[in-house]
């Protein structure tokens, strides 16, 4: 089987280099033999793409050791899950899954646009093939994930997936965010076809604006899952810690956000052409790059098991990608004129213009914080390390101005504010904010607070009371956004409430899309500012003893051991009592695994409510259990950055819900069940990590227990 | 079920890889049918594309103009902008067909074509033609079907030809009765 893939893979190669031709030929002369030859060759090598990719997933599902790849990353006893899950579990098959996403969105772009931008279709082809072939070679010739053993040593048990990524989110998280990086390819490809072309129209735009959203929101959604990850199975004791890493994957989504923006000022307004060129072409280096700093070892952290040989081969792609994307940008800088002029500061596209320069401020920051100390040690020797505190220095002010522009921008007018404007849309969100902030702090002050007995820092004070003031702005802006609309539609239309409402998210679904998404950026910053009040203790306690962390009394009644075939599981007991009410009893513990003896991994237990979040980790023990010592925190509002990330989902989807006629270009044709259905599918989606937050949080499946709910027989090793 | 992915995908492989090499190898006067049709395909969806986007941009900017998003005269100036733009598009689309009136052409030729192969009546009720509509007054609701077929209705507003499926007149933006429109659907 193995022949068949590499076969597959030398196939693929050798078609894509044929449809490069091809599609240049194509492209140059806009012969229709060659137009149609081109796609056709471009769908091919998708398919050999595709066979390659289920050669290696039927290698794992029927454990075929010979590969060395299934060897190292999986192994009989795994679950089904876990299994299709290795498939991007290692470097060779993460790179080939990355290949099959740009290849197969590439093929999506083709036949959707098979009749439309005849001009510049063959060159988004061309430059998406270019993208596949620098993947293509890395996989032939750098790490091809169907190398086997020599015939006498194949093993016959495979060494199993890292312990740390066996729960559910980790089999979501790497092919969401591989998907957020692969398919920045499309709308990369279509600037380039622009540039080719000097077709600086709004096509571009156009066809850029519906695909950004694709890797925006895969990009959203894998960091999220990743700082799920981080703060339950890590131990971090927060979601996100300014990791090498996640800033990799962090840059390129400031700078994509950036570009959803200012996308919307051109198609409305044609300004700004440079700079979404620019800002296109930046944000897929940007994935490039972070690529090459994770894979390539460049940079130290909890990733550096996707570290290998093939940094070089990355360096390689990322240079002459970024040669290719620089140079035509100068060499067309002259052509690109905008065709209007930023009018007056106090207007929405002034509004988006700041929001974008803060947005690529942050980026450079975020850059500067990854690189310096990389740089620092290069040049001059010197070990620097830049933490979190650095970070949030800088990145909280800039995300309050982010946060005060949001609202500015959601109910500024066009061209140049005049003060009708101002009195008819500002006045209600500022009336909003000066009532309702000391309100809401008053009341979660006695209702809460005052009994966490916390310290804050004046610094987080001010940060703290400014968020909530502009949370509170902006969600005014936004709900007096929804009430002009649905009174508009009433008006024009003569509906009732409710289907006004449900009119705005059919009709203007871009626009209340995105104001979904931006209550879901205040559902964040709600849990932002809640971090200022956490709580955090390490203490190690004997057994029944109790300790005190803000009005949660817990007390340590011993630990437990447990035998499974492939680990070994330590479970903690401790009886959690709130200002006298016995509350529930928490169960962190540690799983050692066989398969790596040296690595324990956590099984850390959260509580997760709306107000706070209640974490223990157990972090050391006694092998008698007589003492232990755990990591606990209190964490308010920590919830609500996943129920925004869940918002987040929906939103995006609702944006990005194809309109009818796109779906009868691309000739299906639903009934309205088949409708119904996709919506219902699509809500349950997006909540379903919060889902999943909640059981993980309630019931055992989250905690030490979890694994009794495994059937623990029945799995031989032969 | 693993291998027959993989079937199925390499079996994918060498269709595409075929339908690649096809246009080459098909002949001379092929290659020209398609080119022709194609280019008319594409201009036709190329202006059918920016005529969407252009009603878009119109809908967006009446929606910003009802919720207080841009000063009155801005809204004017783009409204104008945009729908001389979308006219000028309409007007291209019009002239792809040689003005209005070809549904009308095609509609008559089709019948002539029915009636030369005589199976107007017996095979093809769904289209009733002049004669039907002549012996069979009836059901009055055929009525208006069968007077749209005749071809140009006038405008109940100007009296300017109207076509088959207009909503509204071209000329004057009179709606069309909404019972024509209707009982035409049923029928056709």
């Amino acid at each position: 089987m193995k022949f068949v893939g590499t076969i597959a893979l030398y196939g693929a190669l050798f078609v894509t280099i044929v449809g490069l031709a091809l599609n240049w030929v194509a492209g140059m002369t806009q012969s229709k033999r060659f137009l149609q030859s081109s796609r056709y060759a471009a769908f091919a090598s998708t398919a050999f793409i595709a066979t390659a990719s289920a050669v290696l997933q039927n290698a794992i599902l029927t454990h075929d050791f010979s590969i060395q790849y299934v060897a190292s990353f999986s192994d009989r006893s795994m679950h089904l899950f876990y299994l299709i899950g290795s498939l991007w579990g290692g470097q060779a098959g993460s790179l080939l899954f990355w290949t099959s996403i740009v290849t197969f969105s590439m093929t999506t772009v083709a036949y959707l646009n098979r009749n439309k931008y005849q001009d510049m279709m063959p060159w988004v082809i061309f430059v998406s093939l270019f993208v596949q072939l620098g993947l293509l070679l890395i996989l032939c010739f750098g790490t091809n994930p169907f190398d086997g053993f020599s015939i006498i040593d194949d093993p016959m048990v495979g060494k199993g997936l890292n312990p740390l990524l066996q729960t559910p989110k980790m089999v979501i998280h790497p092919p969401s965010l591989l998907a957020g990086l692969a398919t920045m390819t499309i709308p990369f490809a279509f600037a380039m076809a622009a540039l080719i072309t000097r077709n600086f129209s709004n096509a571009w735009v156009e066809a850029s604006r519906k695909w950004i959203l694709i890797p925006w929101f895969f990009l959203s959604i894998g960091n999220m899952l990743g700082g799920m990850w981080a703060y339950e199975e890590l131990g971090w004791g927060g979601y996100w810690a300014w990791d090498p890493v996640e800033n990799a994957a962090f840059m390129p989504w400031l700078t994509t956000t950036a570009l959803l923006h200012s996308l919307m000022i051109q198609e409305r307004r044609g300004m700004l052409k440079r700079w979404n060129l620019g800002l296109m072409i930046g944000s897929f280096l940007l994935t490039l790059f972070g690529t090459y700093i994770t894979r390539s070892g460049l940079i130290q952290s909890v990733h550096s098991f996707a570290q290998s040989e093939i940094g070089p081969y990355f360096l390689i792609l990322l240079l002459t990608m970024t040669a290719f994307g620089v140079g035509m940008f100068i060499l067309r800088w002259r052509e690109m004129k905008p065709e209007q002029r930023l009018d007056s500061p106090l207007s929405k596209e002034a509004a988006f213009i700041f929001n974008n320069w803060l947005f690529i401020a942050m980026t450079a920051v975020v850059w500067f914080g990854t690189m310096w100390p990389r740089i620092k040690e290069g040049f001059f020797g010197q070990e620097v390390s830049i933490g979190p505190t650095w970070f949030n220095r800088w990145m909280a002010p800039m995300g309050l101005i982010l946060l005060f522009l949001m609202g500015v921008g959601t109910v500024i007018s066009w061209r140049r504010a005049t003060l009708k404007n101002f009195k008819r849309n500002f006045i209600l969100p500022i009336a909003a904010m000066v009532i309702g902030t000391p309100t809401l702090l008053a009341a979660y002050w006695y209702g809460r607070a005052q009994y966490l007995g916390v310290e804050i820092a004046p610094n987080d004070l001010t940060y703290g009371v400014i968020a909530v003031g502009l949370i509170v702005f902006v969600l005014a802006a936004i709900i007096e956004e929804f009430a002009r609309g649905v009174g508009a539609r009433r008006r024009m239309h003569s509906e009732t409430v409710v289907k006004a409402i449900m009119g705005l998210f059919a009709k203007q679904r871009r626009r209340y899309g995105g104001y979904i998404i931006h209550i879901s950026m205040l559902c964040a910053f709600l849990a932002f500012a809640g971090n200022a009040l956490k709580i955090e203790k390490d203490v190690s306690i004997a057994r029944g003893e109790t300790m005190t962390i803000g009005d949660y009394e817990m007390t340590y009644k011993g630990l437990r051991e447990r035998n499974d075939p492939d680990k070994l599981l330590i479970i903690a007991d401790l009886d959690v009592v709130r200002r006298g009410d016995f509350q529930y009893t928490i169960h962190p513990g540690k799983a050692i695994f066989h398969v790596s003896p040296n690595m324990p991994t956590s099984e850390i237990d959260i509580r997760s409510s709306p107000m706070e979040d209640f974490y223990v980790a157990l972090v050391n023990y006694e092998p008698s259990g007589e003492r232990a010592a755990f990591k606990v925190f209190v964490g308010p509002f920590t919830w609500w950055f996943w129920f925004g990330g869940a918002l987040l989902c929906l939103g995006t989807m609702i944006a990005m819900w194809p309109t009818r006629e796109a779906v009868q270009r691309a000739r299906w044709s639903p009934a309205s069940i088949a409708r119904i259905a996709g919506v219902a599918g699509i809500i349950m989606m997006s909540f379903a990590p919060l889902g999943l937050l909640a059981l993980e949080s309630w019931t055992s499946w989250g905690s030490a227990l979890r694994w009794d709910h495994i059937p623990t027989v029945t799995r031989s090793v032969n | 079920m693993g291998l027959i992915i993989v079937f199925v995908a390499a079996a994918a492989a060498f269709i595409t890889l075929y339908f690649a090499v096809a246009p080459f190898l098909a002949s001379k006067s092929d290659q020209a049918r398609t080119d022709l049709l194609d280019d008319e395909i594409r201009q036709v969806e190329l202006l059918a594309a920016r005529k969407s986007s252009l009603l878009l941009s119109l809908r967006e900017l009446e929606f910003d103009h009802q919720t207080n998003k841009i000063a009155d005269e801005d809204y004017e100036r783009f409204r104008k902008r945009y729908e001389r733009q979308a006219v000028g598009v309409m007007r291209e689309l019009d002239a792809i067909h040689g003005g209005r009136g070809w549904q009308e052409s095609i509609e008559n030729e089709v019948q002539a074509r029915l009636a030369a192969a005589g199976l107007a009546d017996d095979d093809q009720p769904a289209v009733p033609t002049e004669s039907q509509a002549g012996q069979t007054p009836a059901n009055p609701l055929d009525e208006p079907s069968a007077a749209d077929h005749e071809g140009a209705t006038p405008c109940a507003g100007c009296g300017g030809p109207l076509e088959l499926d207009d909503k509204f007149c071209s000329q004057c933006g009179t709606p069309v009765l909404k019972v024509t429109a209707s009982v035409s659907e049923a029928t056709a």
